[in-house]
């Protein structure tokens, strides 16, 4: 039986996909799905209680939650996975690629990448909007900046095992040159485990994006995403608490959905191996 | 092992010089200029007092000169001078750094007085309820964002039911809720890195050695596979401060404490280079210190690992 195969008979990897696909299908149909705009104000009906017209209610300016709960899966998902392709292609074949290396490259490397592990991600993102100011753009900057060393360090991790086995040796001794090595072999042996870190690393991606927004790094004021919401929510705290829970809820349960699915693949990986 | 000791000691110095290399690189593409920033502040902006500021503050000669300079004051305790509070640095850190470390411990100390217990339990008695329930549990924990856990937390304790006041009181009875906020996330982790390392020493041959002994599982996973499980345990919570020190910035911001998250997160937009460049230095330095922290604990623990001899 194929990795699917088994995949789908996992009831967790089902769950989780099921709940991945409704999220990408949330931002993907925004527009259709949200019954409002979600930057309409509506000042006569601050902090109404849910009706037909608002489904979730509306906020401290009188705009739709649920719209702008549906918007924010744009955000959230239109951020961190992109960054998590990109980060994971360079890491993948960085680490591959430094795991064929010789001894001095690889220890040069992993000093780099420790280097830029030292530095927490907030603080990071902290010093680069102090110096290149406040937008997307520094956003985006400051999570390549502070964890493309992650992924290239656990690559090259999977890499170095791989490369220790029996059949790299043998490509070696056949002639295999580096780059065929790497994309031929070494590459698609480690994607499945890789991938395993890859849906991890959206989910704590999800979560970091939504932290920094909370801080009020990188959005505007008003933008409908999720960490956003929780901090301007906060003057609410006393009066209507519920508006803190939902961008919350939308955050966690969506980290959930790819932990979920990436702990499923895991498992699925592991018992395939065992056999 | 003293020679491994002292080897890992000297890549972390090491990394600590990248890091500052890459903090004083940061602080130079900083666009404002410290010494105008703080000749305007104090309304003297002439042509001889900036020459003359800029001489104090050190921004004169080449970068490398530069560099060396604020590092050597760096190391001597001279963190340069902050333009979002108008005093040394160092004395803001002073003032801050408390808080911050006293959230961090006591956040530490909820990992492990939460995640112990259950990663044993669980151990106890693999596949069964207490296993699955814990496994849910922890992986919730891992996906709960920290600054809503914060908020939820208030909601509950401070706005429904009134058990503690919403601006925590002073001293460390106030920072009891901030820092279990803080420690749930890291807590699920803990618990799922524990629990398999215990599983794993479980499964070896000496803890089957104390079975056929007639030791019952809750001895063996105790006396002895407790030990052994601990490091890679150890070597997580290590890591960890890296990630409580991210974690403090938003819990600060909740809590409105008064700690060096939240003075971090004003000077970044307030755009002080220099006290940023220093918070980065620290923020790696206690990363760097704890690393060494959780090597040294771990050789205590278990001094027979790395030896040639077993």
């Amino acid at each position: 039986m194929s990795v699917f195969g088994r995949l789908f008979r996992n009831p967790q990897a089902v769950v989780g996909f099921a709940m991945i696909v409704l999220f990408l299908l949330a931002a993907v149909l925004a527009p259709l799905l949200a019954p409002n705009d979600p930057y309409e104000q509506d000042l006569l009906h601050k902090y109404s209680e849910a009706s037909s017209r608002y489904p979730l209610g509306t906020d401290q300016l009188g705009r739709c939650v649920l719209s702008r709960l549906i918007y924010g899966a744009r955000y959230s998902l239109g951020i961190s996975l992109p960054v998590v392709a990109l980060l994971g292609t360079i890491g993948i074949v960085a680490g591959c690629f430094s795991a064929c290396a010789p001894r001095a490259v690889q220890m040069a490397l992993r000093y780099v990448c420790d280097v830029f592990i030292a530095f927490p991600a907030v603080v990071l993102a902290a010093a680069l909007t102090g110096i290149a100011g406040n937008g997307v753009a520094t956003l985006l900057a400051s999570i390549v900046v502070s964890m493309w060393a992650w992924f290239v360090r656990m690559a090259a991790a999977y890499a170095r095992v791989e490369m220790g086995k029996g059949y790299a040796l043998a490509s070696r001794i056949a002639g295999c040159g580096t780059s065929r090595l790497v994309f031929k072999h070494i590459l698609p042996n480690i994607l499945p485990q890789y991938i395993v870190y890859l849906s991890t690393g959206v989910a704590s991606m999800i979560i970091m994006v939504s932290g920094f927004a909370f801080l009020g790094l990188g959005f505007t004021a008003g933008t409908p995403e999720w960490g956003a919401m929780l901090n301007e929510a906060r003057k609410s705290l006393y009066a209507h608490p519920e508006l803190l829970v939902y961008p919350g809820l939308c955050i966690a349960v969506t980290a959930a959905a790819f932990n979920l699915f990436g702990e499923a693949l895991r498992d699925v990986l592991e018992r395939g191996e065992a056999r | 092992m003293a020679r491994g000791f002292a080897r890992k000691a000297f890549y972390l110095a090491l990394i600590l010089l990248g890091v500052s290399i890459l903090c004083f690189a940061l602080l130079r593409l900083s666009g404002r200029d410290p010494a105008l920033a703080v000749a305007l502040r104090a309304q003297s902006a002439s042509e001889e007092n900036i020459a003359q500021l800029r001489e104090e503050l050190g921004l004169t000669g080449t970068p490398v000169q530069q560099y060396f300079r604020w590092l050597s004051g760096f190391v001597r305790g001279d963190f340069g001078y902050s333009i979002y509070s108008g005093r040394s640095v160092a004395l803001d850190i002073a003032e801050k750094l408390p808080v911050t470390c006293a959230l961090m411990g006591l956040a530490l100390g909820w990992i492990l007085l939460l995640g112990t217990p259950v990663a044993l339990c669980a151990a106890y008695k693999p596949g069964k309820l207490f296993d699955q329930i814990g496994r849910v549990l922890s992986i919730l924990a891992i996906c709960v964002p920290t600054f809503w856990l914060a908020y939820m937390l208030l909601v509950i304790f401070a706005v429904k039911i009134p058990l503690i006041t919403v601006v925590p009181r002073p001293g460390l009875a106030g920072l009891l809720m901030p820092s279990l906020a803080l420690a749930i996330p890291s807590a699920g982790s803990y618990v799922r890195v524990f629990r398999a390392s215990l599983l794993r020493q479980m499964g070896s041959e000496y803890c089957l050695v104390a079975r056929t002994r007639g030791l019952n599982r809750r001895q063996i996973l105790l006396s002895h596979a407790l030990r052994n499980a601990l490091p890679p345990a150890v070597t997580l919570l290590m890591q960890f401060v890296g990630y409580l020190f991210t974690g403090s910035v938003l819990v600060e911001s909740v809590f409105s404490l008064n700690g060096l998250g939240s003075y971090i997160l004003n000077c970044a937009l307030a755009s002080d280079a220099s006290a940023l460049a220093a918070c980065l230095m620290l923020a790696a330095l206690v990363y760097a210190v704890c690393n060494m922290l959780g090597e040294v604990i771990n050789i205590l623990l278990c001094p027979w690992t790395g030896r040639r001899d077993t």
